[in-house]
């Protein structure tokens, strides 16, 4: 139950970053995505429902915010993202720092691709949209999402106690 | 009963599924329906799930939005206090040159409005300077007054500005007569700026009496307002007394004068 409450604060928080403090650190056009750094931390340590209900709502806050005609593409794209991902807690891979780090690049990626799919879009408009947008975005996702990894990590250790432990 | 089971451990084990094709078919649904229906949906949600973080974030753009909007006022405050500056100052002009304006029609000669734009050096006012000359048609000995009461003459005239003498110049005399008893006086100032008048001792002059001008003289007209006497020395052992006069306008605190267009009646000195 704390654990949920946590996660809920932590939604709300990255929700105010997202709205409140990307437009003022945008860099060149490129803005971080705090709700996809949070759905790929839920993800990777509490599994498949927790990652597609936390990418679900994450998705559908910036649906509220973005274009109304395109309402549901990315609750369904942040949706997709944090099943995918909470599938590979539930294998028991555990992750390093570093790994962790690409999987939030290629979920960023993959979550675009999604994202123009369901949108609409032509093979060579989602080539040209991943290099112009995606890509910048990414890169500074990742270097945001570097950190909050850094900060969320002790629970690995735990973890991995757990299965190396006598016995078992 | 061993089927209801069984599909409770499914669920179990696959809620994860489930709440995952649950969720993907709710945003298609989203997706696929029409815009009006979209914008309800999103109206609803802003107003219910997202309220908090809609509420934080307005809250928060708000505050942000303060301090360029609190700069903003103060520029427009600084502004508006200027127009009003302005707008007071235009009020004042007003009412003086409507009192200027009525009492203009009070004169047989012309009258002409003139500015006074400079003053000689020092500490008591002798000459000041107006921004008319002889392209005005001013002249030489043309008096100079204000609603209130005489100011002096003009003592120089240049193309384009003129030197006005005033009464508190020591080297100026006016012939002055009291408004009451009709007494004849001559008006002077000493060298500190104080004015006096000179009367005969047996002149029956008091505190309080008026002084206009007498038209005696040649330069001044008849009944321009000059002074108060504010304290008399009588002397009977003495010819004359000497009484200190309050001038009507202050001399310190002009602005704009009249000159009456009116040549002298004769020429007793001239500088030129």
């Amino acid at each position: 139950m704390l654990k949920f409450l946590l996660y809920f604060i932590l939604f709300f928080i990255a929700a105010t970053l997202q709205t409140v403090l990307v437009p003022q650190i945008e860099i060149l056009g490129a803005q971080p995505s705090f709700l996809l750094i949070l759905t790929v931390i839920v993800a990777l340590r509490h599994g498949t429902l927790a990652g597609c209900i936390c990418g679900f709502m994450s998705g559908l806050l910036c649906d509220v915010y973005g274009p109304i005609e395109w309402l549901g593409a990315y609750s369904l794209s942040y949706c997709i993202v944090g099943f995918a991902l909470g599938q590979i807690e539930e294998s028991f891979i555990d992750l390093n720092l570093l790994p962790e780090i690409f999987v939030l690049a290629l979920a960023d990626f993959f979550k675009d691709i999604i994202y123009y799919f369901a949108i609409g879009k032509a093979g060579d408009d989602i080539l040209q949209a991943m290099i112009s947008l995606s890509a910048p975005n990414a890169i500074y996702t990742v270097c945001i999402g570097a950190v909050c990894f850094y900060l969320f990590s002790p629970k690995k250790k735990k973890k991995i106690e757990m299965y190396t432990q006598p016995g078992l | 009963m061993k089927l209801f089971r069984y599909i409770i451990k499914l669920c179990k084990w696959a809620r994860g599924a489930l709440v995952f094709a649950l969720l993907v078919a709710f945003s298609l649904y989203m997706l696929f329906i029409q815009v009006k229906q979209k914008q309800n949906v999103a109206d609803f949600l802003l107003s219910s799930i997202f309220y908090l973080p809609q509420s934080i974030t307005s809250y928060v753009l708000r505050i942000g939005n303060l301090s360029e909007e609190n700069i903003m006022l103060k520029k427009e405050n600084g502004k508006l206090k200027l127009e009003v500056d302005l707008i007071k100052e235009y009020a004042i002009e007003n009412e003086r040159l409507k009192k200027l304006l009525l009492f203009e029609n009070q004169w047989d000669y012309p009258i002409f409005l003139t500015q006074i734009i400079g003053h000689n050096p020092g500490t008591y006012m002798t000459t000041v300077v107006v921004n008319s000359g002889e392209t005005d048609s001013i002249f030489y000995g043309m008096p100079v007054f204000t609603t209130n009461g005489l100011v002096g003459k003009v003592s120089k005239v240049f193309s384009k500005h003129s030197m006005v003498q005033l009464l508190s110049d020591p080297n100026s005399r006016t012939s002055v007569i009291s408004q009451r008893s009709r007494v004849l006086g001559t008006l002077f100032s000493k060298d500190n700026g104080e004015m006096q008048v000179q009367v005969s001792s047996y002149a029956d002059l008091v505190p309080g009496d008026t002084l206009v001008t007498s038209g005696l003289g040649g330069i001044y007209p008849k009944g321009i307002p000059v002074g108060v006497v504010s304290k008399l020395e009588k002397n009977n052992s003495e010819v004359l007394s000497y009484g200190d006069i309050q001038l009507l306008q202050h001399i310190e605190s002009l602005e704009e004068v009249f000159v009456i267009r009116k040549n002298m009646d004769w020429i007793v000195w001239s500088e030129e």
